[in-house]
């Protein structure tokens, strides 16, 4: 344990030796919606959303991806999509390489990967149950590691358009 | 920026990640209960943001660009009921049903619904076995029909204010098919509607949207084909009591012949009822069924209910009054309707066996005594009017008032319970009770009548008289005649015969035949020698010839100069007819001064054993019977002569002789109305020097051989004497003329004159 320690406060130090103002991570985000369109055959057609105006039932995916642009990594990268009022998560389509998905159910302010409600069991009693993914209201990624600079993580997720 | 490692930060990280998540309690599930669609033109925004960290543990936020876009129309509708889980309901043959269904909006958008297909296949009625009505739409302006799909949409479309009529989400339309079973059709009736929802674009609809129509859904009905309940009834009449005090006995027997329950409807205006409406009643005395019956009238005169109270037997009711058909008690006092009033538990009580459906087999005609589920008597008084014991004088209606299972109500005069019924009556009060096929007015459930037993009464009798009295009574009455051949006449030969010549004409006697029964009858119509008289010589016929009539009662129009051998005659009517005498070929001889002829019979059709006689008389060659006598006063002059022989052999100069002329109509007198043949401008010309004779040769010599009329003549019934030549008493006076004027029949008289032989 000690060794670890050690070895992290060299990593930290390393990092901190340029001693630089200005050296820091910036991650942006880019945003892409896009309708989602399966034909018989299988195949799927990616539509921009903003060139189309989708209707009950239409699936559309969220891709998020991050660029650090900064001179150093970024950790503890954490993505936060929403899931848009009419609209509904797909439950499982949350996805990314470097990241695991969490959901909440309150507009972001408790989160899980697999969120749970209490409900009133048959004999009155509180249950406690998986919650039905129409509920999620947000979805982010936890990303593993450090983001380098200059490097690029994607998320992705989708919603039913209810 | 940078921010030093929180420990307490980064703890309070984990924990809420960690943290259980309680979203409610109390749900029922974990999925919400209903997915509401999002309304169109509902924009989706998303953005995404992002935390992290550099490596000294400062914290920084970041945030994405934004996506946006606008949820479309996404039309979509339900039907109820639908093909896959058609509905039923049930129709009687010749009834009418709506078949309604539920059009609701699952759109994420309000829109408005259209109609598509075919009519008759894919909308409205789409089996031989019912006739399209029309559509009923209720939009939410209440219940509008139409007679095709173009209309229905047209309405739909623009009859909101001259838009569309929107329906919002999850809102509701209903659009029903009426149909009417054929008459006899059996089985199932299927009706369809295919419709559609479309949502309109903006600017009608939300803004960045367009139009779109949803895919047709197809609704559906199987309708099942049944006999409703029905009403069946049969009455009889009886007619009774007297000629002077009739009666007429009706029994109403009344029997369900259809295959579903009687449906109870209500007790407005009876006894005990209120001016609720009772629908759905059942095995309740509140509701029920009436069986109603207008007394009949006669000649507008309203026949009464006699003392005899009504009975009724089979089921448990109540006999209701009414003097006006709208209001009902139970009294029965000037009563011009009857009825019964049979309450829910009476009819479709538990365990009950009357007016069960398909009640003993009975038909809509007939419901035999056995097979009654209701039995209604009651007795009325007749009539003593004319024509009161005709069949048909009167008829009577039964009526119900009852509910079947399609909720139609059924008989006429629903809303006052009843119906008339009158020896007039129109098509409409003569509707019988049957009553399923929605108020058509055919079948029984009638009776007609006489209003009185039969009471025959005939009189047969000279022209415009028939009840004329011959000389002992009305079988003797006469009509008499003096034959003239077309109109010329026709004289003794021998003075004691007379001859019709070869082809001469026929000679017609009208007579006159009453019928003061209280039946329209048929007289038959015989001719026999009459006694009394003679027979008409061989060869002569007599037919009888139609004076023409016209329809009138049961007895139909003749025309006039039929050969006939009866004539009908309405109850309290009189008809002539005609009796044609004709000659044969050749001539025929008659005795002068005789009456010929025959006795007319006519006798009832309606009771054989009455007839009236009424004597044609016929005289052939004159009428007026001159009969010459002599007599002389031997040896007396006439200016003292006083006894007078008759048949002396012979004269002597100087007696005075006295001739009588003996005159008399030989046409029969005597009794009230008969008709004969009285002599006028009679006139007897005596001339003592006269010869020639058109009957018999004489010359004429009293003149010649007397001194001329004596004195003036004498006429017995004070004839006027003129024509004197000279006057009576001078020398030579031979000639007079002694004006009788009017000589009746079966009259008489004579004329006397003297003469002095030279």
């Amino acid at each position: 344990m000690k060794r670890s320690i050690a070895a992290s406060s060299l990593v930290v130090l390393a990092l901190a030796l340029p001693g630089l103002a200005s050296a820091k991570p910036n991650v942006t985000l880019k945003l892409t919606g896009s309708l989602v369109t399966k034909a018989a055959d299988g195949r799927t057609t990616m539509t921009p959303v903003e060139r189309i105006q989708p209707k009950a039932g239409d699936e559309i995916e969220y891709d998020i991806v991050a660029s650090n642009a900064g001179t150093t990594p970024a950790v503890r990268l954490v993505p936060v999509g929403k899931i848009p009022a009419g609209t509904a998560y797909v439950d499982g389509s949350a996805k990314s390489a470097r990241a695991h998905p969490e959901f909440s159910l309150d507009g972001g302010k408790t989160w899980s990967a697999a969120p749970t409600v209490t409900v009133k069991g048959p004999d009155g009693k509180p249950v406690v149950k998986k919650a039905d993914p129409s509920l999620y209201t947000m979805v982010r990624f936890v990303t593993a590691g450090a983001v380098a600079p200059r490097a690029s993580v994607a998320y992705t997720y989708e919603v039913r358009v209810k | 920026m940078m921010r030093a490692f929180s420990f307490t930060s980064l703890l309070r990280t984990c924990l809420a990640v960690a943290a259980p998540v309680v979203v409610g309690f109390g749900l029922a599930s974990t999925a919400p209960a209903s997915a509401a669609a999002t309304p169109a033109g509902t924009t989706i925004s998303n953005t995404a943001t992002a935390t992290y960290q550099d490596p000294g543990g400062t914290t920084y936020n970041s945030q994405s660009n934004t996506v946006q876009t606008t949820v479309q129309n996404a039309p979509s509708m339900t039907i109820s009921p639908t093909s896959g889980a058609p509905g039923s309901n049930t129709v009687s043959p010749g009834g009418s049903i709506t078949d309604t269904y539920t059009l609701t909006n699952t759109s994420n958008s309000a829109g408005y619904f259209q109609l598509t297909g075919v009519q008759g296949t894919d909308d409205g009625v789409t089996a031989g076995l019912g006739t399209f009505t029309t559509y009923v739409v209720n939009a939410g302006a209440g219940n509008q029909s139409f007679a095709t799909i173009a209309a229905v949409n047209n309405y739909l479309t623009t009859g909101n204010a001259g838009g569309a009529f929107m329906t919002a989400v999850n809102g509701t339309i209903t659009i029903g098919v009426t149909f009417q079973a054929n008459v006899g059709s059996s089985g199932t009736i299927t009706t369809k509607l295919t419709p559609t929802v479309t949502l309109p674009g903006a600017p009608t609809g939300p803004a960045g949207t367009v139009t779109a129509t949803s895919a047709s859904v197809v609704g559906q009905y199987n309708d099942t084909v049944t006999v409703d309940a029905r009403v069946d009834v049969q009455k009889t009449a009886v007619v009774g009591g007297s000629v002077a005090v009739p009666t007429v006995s009706y029994t109403v027997r009344f029997a369900n012949g259809g295959a579903r329950n009687l449906a109870p409807v209500f007790k407005n205006a009876l006894p005990g009822g209120n001016a609720a409406a009772y629908s759905g009643c059942t095995n309740s005395t509140a509701c029920g069924v009436a069986f109603t019956d207008k007394l009949p009238s006669y000649n507008a005169t309203q026949l009464t209910l006699t003392a005899a109270v009504p009975t009724i037997s089979g089921a448990t009711g109540t006999i209701i009054y009414s003097t006006d058909g709208t209001t009902w008690t139970t009294t029965q006092a000037g009563a011009v309707y009857i009825g019964v009033f049979l309450p829910a538990t009476s009819i479709t009580g538990a365990g009950l066996t009357t007016f069960q459906p398909n009640n003993n087999a009975t038909s809509q005609n007939t419901v035999s005594a056995g097979n009654a589920s209701l039995t209604l008597s009651f007795v009325m008084n007749g009539s003593t009017a004319t024509g009161a014991a005709n069949t048909n004088a009167i008829t009577n209606v039964a009526n119900s008032t009852y509910g079947d299972q399609s909720g139609f109500i059924e008989g006429p005069g629903i809303g006052v319970q009843t119906v008339t019924n009158n020896a007039a009556a129109t098509t409409a009060q003569t509707a019988p009770i049957i009553a399923n096929t929605n108020g058509a007015l055919a079948g029984a459930g009638s009776v007609t009548s006489a209003a009185s037993p039969l009471n025959t009464v005939l009189f047969n009798g000279p022209n415009g008289f028939p009840q004329a009295v011959g000389p002992t009574n009305t079988n003797d009455d006469y009509t008499a005649v003096s034959y003239t051949n077309g109109g010329a006449s026709v004289s003794a030969v021998t003075g004691n015969t007379v001859t019709v010549a070869a082809g001469a004409a026929a000679t017609t006697i009208t007579n006159s035949l009453q019928n003061t029964g209280n039946k329209d009858d048929t007289y038959n119509l015989t001719a026999a020698t009459a006694g009394g008289l003679s027979a008409l010589p061989a060869g002569w016929t007599v037919t009888f010839e139609s004076t023409g009539q016209a329809a009138s009662g049961s007895c139909g129009a003749v025309v006039v100069n039929t050969v006939i051998t009866s004539v009908c005659v309405p109850s309290g009517a009189t008809q002539t007819y005609k009796t044609i005498y004709t000659p044969p070929a050749g001539a025929t001889v008659f005795n002068a001064y005789t009456g010929y002829g025959d006795a007319i019979t006519a006798t009832s059709v309606n009771d054989n054993t009455k007839n009236n006689v009424t004597i044609d008389e016929i005289v052939v060659g004159g009428f007026v019977k001159l009969t010459k006598t002599w007599s002389v006063a031997l040896l007396q002059p006439c200016a003292t002569a006083t006894v007078f022989t008759a048949s002396s052999a012979s004269v002597n100069p100087g007696d005075c002789v006295q001739y009588t002329i003996t005159y008399q109509n030989v046409m029969p007198s005597g009794g009230t109305n008969d008709i004969t043949v009285n002599a006028s401008s009679f006139v007897i010309t005596e001339d003592g020097a006269a010869a020639g004779g058109a009957q018999v040769a004489y010359t004429n010599t009293w003149a010649a051989n007397s001194n001329g009329l004596f004195a003036a003549p004498v006429d017995s019934n004070g004839g006027t004497l003129a024509g004197y030549n000279p006057g009576p008493g001078a020398a030579g006076s031979s000639r007079f003329t002694d004006t009788v004027g009017a000589l009746a029949a079966g009259a008489s008289g004579n004329c006397t004159f003297k003469v002095q032989v030279k």
